[in-house]
């Protein structure tokens, strides 16, 4: 059980992010789905694209903050790369439940089937992507925060891909949450997901626990 | 208890030489100090020592293991940095909570004590206190994991001059009732050195100097008089700094005094003092940088 004293962190760290998270999703669900867009599929697409953002923010933070508070603690990087990986999955599920009891508490209300969300076939590629995206933040912070002036590339990376290419970035997006949510390509969502994790997960670790 | 020998540890940054075969024992039960000026590379050491980070060179032994491979490291060390984040929400509770998971020692009624003393309260979130009271935390931490080796970085840096007293106090009481090792960078050491045995002075990632607190004050002292007079009666003296302030000539001798030579100094109304540690070593970094060595 020793080994698994890091996810103590994570607990201490993450429980008020996480109620914070509930409440923002439910007061997004609450304002997209009765004032701005009166339709649960697309609601439920912007609380989809908000969990992945989420997702990421919570893996940058993982390596920004509570690894340097394990680390002042203990000095096991490789105990803590795994009991990382193991909140991954937990945080990913955490996500999925939130979005799950959101919709159930809708269709309670509204007898609304939400597109295909009872669906299993949409929970497993959703949790992969919220998994991969959480080793991307991972990712950001480990590797990419070192290389200077990285913040105002990617800003200005985003601004003039969103300034020429919005429109395609935009259906890009809708397309991509619309394909997992309806599950119409849950292999290739998987498969795409678990090499992204893969990959970046090597580097990950190569950056925390080996060279340091 | 637990004994750590660093071995030739060098570390590298960049190409840059940061510490440079650095070699001391670290030996149970004593107070160990560590001097040297702000970018001299003591924060670097107290990382290699703890395991923190990986030397280019060289080897830690922890009880005789290699650190790297000493699977106790976490059991035996505590080291918690005074720029340690802890997310901002977190609260002090959950942090002493932390601590008892992860040092065995841990004293958790003596941590409770010590926030009290200090005002701190349980339920406040480590994002609201102010740098002082970090400080303080930080400080309570490390003392109350009573781990077999305590590492403190500057410990009470930014804590006004009676919550540094009283702190330093704590830790002489629980030192003498829990012995164990410590070692502290300190910019403060004149006011700890009832609590330091020994002392190692770093310049440039380099060892310069080690003594014992009694070796300082038996070899090294200060001779006040007369400019003149006192210019007279120095032929053939160790000297290693020189203050003269108007017609008042002060001087750091390193030589331990005889009898014959305190009654020659006291004929010519010469005033003998105890040296500062601090003083000690400025004039050694002094005598270093007049030499051209770096």
């Amino acid at each position: 059980m020793k080994k698994l004293n890091p996810l103590k962190i994570h607990y201490f760290s993450y429980r008020l992010i996480f109620v914070v998270y509930w409440l923002l999703i439910l007061s997004l669900y609450s304002l997209f789905r009765f004032i701005i867009f009166k339709d649960s599929d697309a609601t439920l697409m912007i609380i989809t694209l908000f969990s992945f953002l989420f997702s990421l923010i919570v893996g940058g933070y993982e390596y920004a903050i509570i690894s340097n508070s394990y680390l002042s603690l203990k000095t096991d990087r490789k105990n803590f790369f795994v009991n990382s990986l193991i909140f991954s999955v937990i945080s990913s599920l955490i996500i999925l439940f939130s979005i799950i009891i959101v919709v159930i508490i809708s269709n309670y209300f509204y007898e609304e089937n939400v597109m295909q969300f009872s669906s299993i076939k949409t929970y497993i590629p959703l949790v992969f992507v919220f998994i991969t995206l959480h080793f991307l933040g991972n990712f950001y912070s480990l590797v990419l925060r070192k290389i200077k002036f990285i913040k105002s590339l990617v800003f200005l990376v985003v601004i003039t891909a969103l300034i020429f290419k919005g429109e395609f970035i935009y259906n890009t997006l809708i397309n991509s949450v619309l394909t997992i949510l309806n599950s119409s390509n849950v292999s290739l969502t998987t498969f795409v997901s678990v090499l992204i994790i893969i990959v970046v997960n090597s580097i990950n670790y190569y950056a925390f626990a080996v060279k340091y | 208890m637990s004994v750590l020998v660093c071995e030739n540890i060098s570390k590298k940054n960049n190409k840059i030489d940061i510490v440079k075969n650095f070699s001391y024992n670290f030996l149970e039960n004593n107070i160990y100090a560590i001097l040297g000026k702000a970018d001299s590379g003591q924060k670097d050491i107290l990382d290699l020592i703890s395991g923190k980070t990986k030397n280019t060179e060289g080897v830690v032994y922890l009880d005789g293991i290699d650190i790297d491979k000493q699977t106790k490291v976490n059991e035996k060390i505590c080291y918690i940095a005074n720029n340690t984040l802890f997310p901002h929400y977190i609260t002090i509770i959950a942090i002493l909570k932390l601590m008892a998971k992860f040092y065995p020692n841990w004293d958790t009624y003596y941590a409770y004590e010590l926030l009290k003393h200090y005002q701190i309260d349980l339920k406040s979130r480590f994002g609201n206190l102010n740098e002082q009271e970090k400080n303080i935390l930080i400080g309570i931490l490390n003392l109350s994991s009573r781990a077999p080796i305590t590492i403190m970085d500057n410990p009470m840096e930014n804590v006004d001059l009676k919550a540094r007293y009283d702190f330093f106090n704590f830790l002489y009481q629980h030192q003498s009732k829990y012995p164990r090792t410590f070692i502290l960078t300190t910019s403060f050491v004149d006011e700890i050195d009832y609590l330091v045995d020994y002392l190692l002075m770093i310049d440039n990632g380099k060892l310069i100097a080690n003594f014992s607190i009694q070796e300082i004050k038996d070899n090294f002292s200060y001779l006040t008089g007369k400019t003149e007079v006192l210019k007279s009666l120095i032929t053939g003296v160790k000297i290693i700094g020189v203050e003269e302030r108007g017609k008042t000539l002060t001087i750091c001798i390193r030589q331990k005094l005889r009898k014959d030579e305190i009654r020659k100094y006291q004929k010519y109304l010469i005033k003998i003092s105890e040296v500062p540690i601090q003083k000690v070593f400025i004039y050694l970094i002094n005598l270093r940088e007049i030499k051209g060595i770096g």
